[in-house]
């Protein structure tokens, strides 16, 4: 008797579908790597089948204090979602009509982290796979891309047609042929912004990593495949070189660099770590005193803003750059346009207190103020700065292969950097419809992997979730 | 290294070299046909394999000049037209709202409805495509929505000539919205309001054929076409707009256009209200062409 009762505790275990679930996230993943464009909705439903299946196999492995640790991560990481579907920017951008859309963004960002965190302790789930199908799934997009872009153009048309102009629906473009390119967008191929398109072939070039630590002659297929990935990555990069892609490219090839030395040169850590840590700190001044000057209702600011304005070099890097004029409105109307919880609702593009129209820096960590409010970019910066510290952790002791280790890094750390300045909130270039960073792919991915890590990162890791031992379920029934 | 993977190493960036710059057979430095000089602005383009005129084009069959007759071929001069409602199934399903947008009571607008580019994205391409757009009006567009046509008085050779990238078969009519405007010289305005101009409208149709293509020419004479006429909504009431263009088009029930690929457009002016009072003044005649449109088709 008691005997058939473990034989039937056992059939309800729906762990024994591990496997499964774990093939059904690779399928996920290789979908959201694809990209289809404003997709998002798609995306967030996708996201809670995926969860709720993640939680039923893996419910009884579930440390209750490793779940607690995370909750450090996922809860502000909800809370940046929620003020930013609730935010008037969301529906503006996203053609939202009511909160049952903007719902999926919390919903979406939330459950993917969840999702990398859950599948982590399937032990069928390899990330060496996952991370083979991310790559592999971004690598059709981004050669779809450049034969399309290929197709409409010609190599370095980047540079030859640099101040040309297509007519288009009767219309002079409204860029130059070489700020534009061709993607798969959605179901169509579209026009889109040059800085948008370098973000994927940017990311699929992250992938050299793995040929520093595969060896050729240990295992010839991977290395054959993440060098196919890499030499598409580069040659796309090359084919679409320009005056803004090419600066990217070298943050691209110096922060590639800096991974493989933090990796290869354990003994220059520190020297590393201080770098890093120096880099950080220059940053963080910089935003503070971006700030400081937007504040014109400060009065002693004037003389500081006079005093830079009539400096040709200061001038040129605080306030008369690309991305500076509207950095500073945002700051200029943290507290008074956008409030502490971001643009209000029906005031997006209209109807602004002190009548400045839409403000987008292109910047997601300060657009973040303005779709989100001061407490959602915040909560978002909280969530980074947690998945981060349990990722460098990850790195330093998690017992996963070096090549899958520092393809993560590439991966994540080369979204956040490389999205600060490719991530164009209005990628078609015909359409105004926006592609804001909290709806895009990369992010989802980047989230699901931070998840991953976060419990890898746990000196004790358990791999609990697997196949059901058939032999062993076998001999019960026939005792 | 395996043969097949060095294969697949060479091929995938030769495929990408094969690159056939589709995108960039027009390019410009800027606004094109955007001169401040009236007559820099003439579009006077045609493919050579179409241009009746040069030698060396590909016609290898023309047809006898076909006069249309207003009644047999459903003929009208603008969309207030009883031969209009005739040649269009749909034609009381559109608004025929003086502008591009859509309008606001849930109806169609007849512009966006019958535009060649939202029924083939090749349409959107050059700057011809200011002609399939939709746009039936100027609506404060000026250079961007029109297509400024020559008249063959003012020398041989003018008008256009246009290939499409794909074929029609299924054509039932033939729609096309234009005004006409006139300068003095050195581009002087001659303020005189809204004049009528006479005109004889010399149309080509272009269909393939194994060695190269039929031309079947046709011709209309319109008279009283708009000219100078303001687009200000204000000056003769929005409800009197489609006054200020001519909406011609005639349907294609007795013209073959099976395999219909190409479409040029010349024209003769036979008067002016102006020059009829003023014959001694200088001065320089234009058609502006907002749209073209072969409603309905499907391209192949």
């Amino acid at each position: 008797m008691e005997n058939n009762q473990e034989v039937k505790k056992k059939r309800l275990d729906l762990s024994s579908y591990g496997t499964v679930v774990a093939f059904l996230c690779l399928e996920v993943l290789a979908f959201v790597s694809f990209y289809l464009g404003h997709s998002y909705l798609l995306y967030g439903i996708l996201s809670v089948v995926l969860a709720i299946l993640l939680v039923l196999v893996t419910l009884r492995q579930i440390n209750k204090d490793g779940i607690t640790s995370f909750a450090f991560f996922l809860f502000p990481l909800f809370i940046f979602g929620l003020l930013t579907a609730l935010s008037g920017f969301s529906f503006a951008s996203l053609g939202g009509i009511s909160i049952a859309e903007t719902v999926f963004i919390p919903i979406g960002l939330t459950l993917f982290a969840l999702s990398g965190y859950l599948s982590s302790h399937i032990k069928t789930f390899k990330i060496q796979t996952a991370l083979m199908v991310i790559y592999g799934a971004l690598a059709l997009f981004v050669f779809i891309n450049l034969v399309a872009t290929m197709v409409y153009y010609v190599p370095f048309y980047t540079l030859i047609y640099r101040n040309s102009y297509i007519v288009y629906h009767g219309k002079p473009s409204p860029l130059p042929i070489g700020s534009m390119a061709y993607m798969l967008y959605g179901f169509q191929i579209k026009e889109v912004t040059l800085t948008y398109w370098t973000l994927f072939p940017s990311l699929l070039f992250t992938s050299v990593i793995a040929l520093f630590f595969i060896k050729y002659k240990e295992n010839k297929r991977d290395f054959l495949i993440y060098l196919g990935f890499s030499i598409l990555g580069f040659v796309s990069l090359l084919f679409t070189i320009s005056k803004i892609t090419l600066i990217t490219d070298v943050v691209l090839i110096l922060g590639i660099t800096i991974i493989l030395l933090c990796a290869k040169l354990n003994k220059s850590r520190r020297v590393i770590d201080g770098v890093m840590i120096g880099l950080g700190i220059i940053f963080v001044l910089f935003v503070i005193f971006e700030f400081v000057i937007a504040q014109k209702s400060w009065g002693w600011t004037n003389g500081l803003r006079n005093t830079i304005s009539q400096s040709a070099l200061l001038n040129r890097l605080f306030i008369a750059n690309r991305f500076s004029n509207n950095v500073l409105v945002i700051f200029q109307d943290l507290f008074s346009t956008f409030k502490l919880f971001g643009c209000p609702v029906g005031d997006y593009g209209f109807n602004y207190p002190n009548g400045v129209p839409q403000v987008i820096s292109n910047l997601w960590i300060f657009d973040n103020l303005m779709s989100s409010g001061l407490f959602g970019a915040i909560f978002f910066i909280i969530a980074l700065f947690f998945a981060l510290r349990r990722f460098f952790k990850y790195i330093a002791k998690s017992q996963d292969l070096d090549a899958n280790k520092y393809l993560i890094a590439g991966f994540v750390l080369g979204f956040f950097v490389l999205s600060l300045v490719l991530l164009d909130v209005y990628p078609l270039v015909n359409s105004i419809n926006m592609s804001p960073f909290f709806i895009s792919s990369p992010l989802l991915i980047s989230l699901f992997l931070l998840g991953y890590t976060y419990h890898k990162s746990s000196e004790k890791v358990e791999e609990v979730v697997s196949e059901p031992k058939e032999e062993k379920v076998d001999e019960i029934i026939a005792a | 290294m395996k043969l097949s993977q060095l294969k697949l190493l060479i091929i995938a960036p030769a495929l990408v070299l094969t690159a056939c710059g589709y995108g960039l057979k027009e390019v410009y430095s800027g606004v094109p046909y955007n001169s401040t000089v009236f007559t820099e602005n003439y579009f006077n383009v045609w493919k050579d394999s179409i241009n009746p005129n040069k030698e060396g084009n590909k016609i290898t069959v023309k047809k006898d000049t076909y006069e249309l007759d207003e009644e047999k071929d459903n003929v009208f001069t603008s969309l207030k037209d009883v031969s209009f409602k005739n040649c269009d199934d749909n034609f009381t399903s559109y608004a025929y709202t003086y502008d591009k947008d859509e309008p606001t009571d849930g109806t169609v607008a007849y512009g966006p409805a019958v535009s060649m580019s939202k029924l083939d994205n090749s349409f959107n391409y050059g700057v011809s495509s200011k002609l399939f757009d939709g746009q039936m009006f100027c609506n404060g567009d000026y250079q961007n929505s029109r297509t400024q046509v020559e008249p063959t008085n003012q020398g041989s050779d003018k008008g256009f000539g246009l290939l499409f990238s794909k074929e029609c078969n299924d054509a039932t009519y033939f729609m096309m919205n234009f005004k006409c405007s006139l300068v003095g010289q050195d581009d002087q305005n001659l303020e005189i309001g809204m004049v009528y101009s006479d005109l004889t409208l010399h149309l080509g149709f272009y269909l393939r054929n194994d060695t190269g293509y039929t031309y079947i020419p046709l011709t209309y004479k319109v008279n009283d076409v708009p000219t100078n006429s303001g687009d200000d909504i204000f000056s003769e009431g929005h409800a009197g707009r489609w006054k200020m263009y001519t909406c011609f088009g005639f349907k294609l029930d007795n013209i073959d256009t099976s395999r219909l690929i190409g479409f040029s457009l010349q024209y003769e002016k036979t008067g002016d209200t102006y020059s009829a009072l003023h014959p001694d003044v200088k001065t320089y005649h234009a058609m502006m062409l907002y749209e073209v449109s072969f409603p309905h088709t499907t391209w192949h």
